[in-house]
């Protein structure tokens, strides 16, 4: 809870300009882009600098107040939400501090926007290589909070793989360096440690990141079927035939009108499913890749293959396949999706366990996959107002989540666990593993005050492992 | 009327977004605030606020909906497809109805309107040129005096209005096009109106240019003034009749005409230079960089239509990010919230800087006094010019 002794002692540091307290203000920051959990902060405070968030930290430790880091808020599982706590928002972060194209990297704040970084050094033939659909918007900080991963991932990598280094300010409000220009490291991972953390083991306040050099060609196909299983056997068969594309994406037809009502891309409206799929390398190599894919999807298909013949060509693909999950906005006033992953050779059965959630829930569900990496992304649509609803959404998501980790699958493929998939953790892990787990964490944050109910259940078993389910059922 | 219609929807609007946060980075007041009040986003949130409690307004809430610029960078972006500027517009009208607009706003929108105002500041303006008042309080860093600066009136033809009636061209005529005069234009910007007329000349067109000054109402209509907005829309329909259709060279103004239901065929010039066969005598090999008007690319989505004509034209300007965030002008804004647009101004000047360019092309008034403002300022050398001046060095 807030407290005058708290906000007094932050007014006497920080411009009133910089602390907002309105409450109808404070409203606007209750969800992130979760719409189906909701907590309002008592107070968000915009730092400008690494001083000043670890200065803000030292406060709340002193005051026990709960705190939780905030990029753009486009987070899908509730992550940079906290209840009565203060929101540390770092929007005003947003400077690229060096590119170092010699050295292949750049050092910039955490609220740079991922796509800003790569407009930056476009013209010199270099990008930024993770590319969530929301690259426009989340910033680096909580791409790499998240370890988000984007349609390229399946041959470039995650976020993870980009980082080079981090200034990070501890829950004690201590700062500190990890990782640095270099390609190795001489201590514990920690980079890795900090990258996918969910903002629980620290906040972020300069990111070292990799840069990598454009591909020397690039071809994007689009592929059509009039069967999803079709499309999902053929993403099987491409990685078995040893082609990796830079990008395996499925999109089916639900997905695709919502595209088409509003964007006009140009998707087949009847097609039951697509797939874009982009080859990038050497241009011989894109050429034999190209081959083994038109050879083998010929049985596939139900039309023939389309490939991009201009820079513009593909990147209105590229649009509709990043737009398409807020493209549902069209048919629906909300949806609610997940990321599960699991085993590439069980998409056909998930995705057949998805229409069947479908029917029992009497709910429609679009889906979007990072095929290629076994990615599902069920769009669940539902009515906000409507709580019966709201709950049947989420007993939709629970159930092909369940199924995900009995495939030999995980929870979560980028969106992260938050407050969203919490509950789940028990069933994804053994005791020891979540006990590993919170040892971690108090190692880090010893008063719990960081994002805390996030990512790790505090207590196994007890009652409050189940918050967000509680809201619903309540 | 059937825009009413459309705009009674606010609640249906709102609940299209899906709140995803894409459109934070293309709203300049959330780039230069970092607020979730100054987004998009967040912005939708307090109309709803203020729709299901009209009678009691938020003065501090209502700051940051008012600091919104109206440009629309947001729908570009929007997957969702919320047609935020609706539910802009008629939450302007809910909030008009329980309270009165601020002295300026309406001082500026009755001036306007009168049509009084603008000569006269035209030749104030002049005169303090001639006798180098401006450049020297424009140096002190005098706000006001910058502003002044940025009109476009140097030489005394600057000032003297175009002859009403037919500008016939010396070419078989392919058709009579009205030129949409405006308001603003039509007194500061004569220089340009004479370059579009020498234009749609050489291009075998004749040119009917009114009597009068004739004003859109988009500065009405975005500040909820939607009654005096379509009363000054349907002036016009009369002047223009015999004409087989107008050309805007006014983004705010194209824009604003073709939200109505019309007899009339508005052409936002570049539309129509798009459209046409272009020789060119001239190739262009000077460094420019295009700042397309909000009103062109976002409201009209036209941003397709302008690669397309420079690639005719086989001019390439600049690629430069940046571009599609507007630059603070935004009709009165500038005079409203004087201190957002400076710093919207900074964030499109940090990237600008970056180039060296010999000019600057746009296409829309407001964008060009900004534009020209943020010259000074920074103190640069190139030349500000509107798109049609840059097609009459090429003819
Ligand atoms: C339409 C849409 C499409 C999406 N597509 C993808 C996709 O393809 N791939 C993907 O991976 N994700 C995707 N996402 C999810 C989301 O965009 C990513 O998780 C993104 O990385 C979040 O960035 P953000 O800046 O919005 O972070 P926020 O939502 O603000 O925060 C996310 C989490 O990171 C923490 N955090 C933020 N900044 C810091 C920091 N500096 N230090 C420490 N912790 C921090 C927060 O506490 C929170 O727990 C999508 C979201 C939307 C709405
Ligand atoms: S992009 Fe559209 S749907 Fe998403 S938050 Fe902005 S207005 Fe809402
Ligand atoms: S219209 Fe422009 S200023 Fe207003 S919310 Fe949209 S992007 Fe921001």
């Amino acid at each position: 809870m807030i407290t005058e002794q708290f906000l007094n002692s932050i007014k006497r540091k920080l411009s009133n300009e910089k602390i907002r307290i309105n409450p109808n203000e404070l409203k606007l920051y209750a969800n992130d882009g979760l719409q189906l959990h909701e907590a309002v902060p008592g107070c968000v405070i915009l730092p400008d600098s690494t001083e000043e968030i670890a200065w803000i930290v030292k406060q709340c430790i002193k005051y026990k107040i709960p705190f939780v880091p905030r990029g753009a808020g486009t987070g899908l599982s509730g992550g940079s939400v906290i209840s009565d706590g203060v929101i540390i928002q770092l929007s005003r972060l947003n400077k690229i501090l060096e590119i170092d194209i010699p050295n292949r990297c750049a050092i910039v704040q955490p609220g740079v926007v991922n796509a800003y970084l790569t407009q930056e050094v476009k013209s010199q033939g270099y990008h930024f290589a993770p590319d969530p659909s929301s690259q426009i918007a989340s910033t680096i900080g909580g791409n790499v909070a998240e370890n988000a991963g984007g349609p390229h991932t399946l041959k470039h990598g995650v976020t993870v793989n980009h980082v080079l280094g981090q200034t990070i300010v501890l829950p004690n409000g201590k700062i500190t360096k990890i990782g640095g220009k270099h390609r190795y490291s001489a201590e514990l991972d920690l980079n890795s440690l900090f990258t996918g953390s969910e903002g629980t083991l620290g906040i972020i306040s300069e990111i070292i990141v990799n840069l990598s050099k454009d591909p020397l060609s690039t071809r994007t196909l689009l592929l059509i079927f009039d069967k999803i299983s079709n499309a999902t056997d053929l993403v099987t068969e491409i990685l078995l035939a040893g082609v990796i594309p830079s990008a395996l994406e499925m999109i089916d037809q639900l997905c695709i009108q919502a595209v088409e009502n509003h964007l006009k891309i140009g998707f087949p409206k009847n097609a039951s499913a697509i797939l874009i799929i982009e080859l990038d390398g050497e241009i011989e190599n894109v050429n034999w890749e190209l081959e083994q894919i038109k050879h083998i999807s010929k049985k596939y298909v139900s039309e023939k293959i389309i490939e991009a013949t201009s820079e513009k060509d593909r990147q209105n693909l590229w649009r509709g396949r990043k737009h398409a999950a807020g493209a549902i906005g069209n048919i629906s006033p909300a949806f609610y999706t997940n990321d599960g992953v699991v085993p590439r050779d069980k998409l056909t059965p998930i995705l057949e366990f998805i229409q069947f959630v479908s029917r029992k829930y009497e709910m429609k569900i679009a889906n979007l996959c990072h095929a290629g990496d076994g990615n599902i992304h069920p769009l669940i649509l539902y009515n906000p107002k409507d709580k019966k609803e709201i709950k049947k959404a989420f007993d939709c998501s629970t159930e092909i989540l369940l199924k995900c980790i009995e495939y030999g699958g995980v929870l979560t493929g980028e969106h992260g666990i938050g407050i969203e998939k919490i509950h789940l953790m028990e069933k994804m892990f053994g005791k020891q593993e979540i006990e590993l787990q919170r040892k971690i964490k108090h190692g880090f944050d010893k008063n719990n005050l960081l994002n805390p109910g996030k990512l790790i259940p505090d207590k196994m078993g007890c009652g409050e492992l189940n918050i967000f389910n509680k809201q619903f059922s309540s | 009327m059937m825009k009413l219609n459309q705009i009674s929807n606010l609640s249906k609007i709102i609940d299209e977004c899906v709140h995803c946060g894409l459109c934070l980075s293309s709203c300049p007041t959330y780039l230069t605030s970092g607020l979730e009040a100054k987004s998009p986003r967040g912005r939708l949130l307090i109309m709803n606020q203020i729709q299901e409690n009209p009678e009691v307004l938020d003065k501090e809430m209502l700051q940051h909906l008012n600091t919104c610029l109206d440009c629309r960078g947001c729908e570009t972006v929007c997957p969702s497809g919320v047609e935020y500027h609706l539910a802009f517009q008629e939450t302007t009208n809910i909030i008009n109805k329980n309270q009165t607009l601020p002295f300026l706003s309406t001082f500026i929108l009755s001036e306007i309107k009168n049509k009084k105002i603008l000569p006269l500041i035209k030749w104030v303006v002049w005169i303090s040129k001639k006798l180098r008042i401006l450049s020297l309080l424009s140096k002190l860093g005098i706000n006001t005096a910058i502003q002044g600066n940025s009109i476009p009136v140097n030489k005394i033809e600057d000032l003297l209005k175009i002859k009403s009636g037919i500008h016939k061209t010396n070419q078989i005529s392919k058709g009579l096009i009205g030129l949409y005069t405006g308001c603003i234009m039509n007194e500061w910007f004569i220089k340009v109106h004479k370059s579009t007329i020498n234009v749609l000349n050489t291009l075998g067109y004749n040119v009917f240019i009114p009597e009068n000054n004739i004003c859109c109402g988009a500065l009405h209509q975005h500040s909820g003034d939607s009654g005096t907005a379509f009363q000054l829309k349907s002036e016009s329909e009369n002047i223009f009749k015999n004409c087989d259709f107008v050309v805007v060279n006014s983004a705010g103004c194209s824009a604003e005409l073709k939200s109505n239901n019309t007899k009339i065929k508005y052409l936002d010039i570049i539309e129509f230079l798009n459209s046409v066969e272009i020789k060119m005598k001239n190739s262009w090999n000077k460094n420019i960089i295009w700042d397309a008007p909000c009103h062109l690319s976002h409201a009209q989505q036209l941003a397709t239509t302008t690669t397309e004509l420079f690639n005719k034209l086989k001019i390439e300007p600049i690629s430069w990010s940046g571009q599609e965030i507007c630059c603070g002008g935004a009709g009165n804004y500038t005079l409203i919230h004087p201190q957002e647009s400076e710093e919207i101004l900074k964030l499109k000047y940090n990237q600008l800087l970056k180039y060296e360019i010999n000019y600057l092309v746009t296409s829309n008034p407001g964008c060009h006094l900004q534009l020209e403002k943020g010259r000074q300022l920074y103190n640069r050398n190139f030349q500000i010019i509107h798109f049609v001046e840059l097609i009459e060095m090429i003819l």
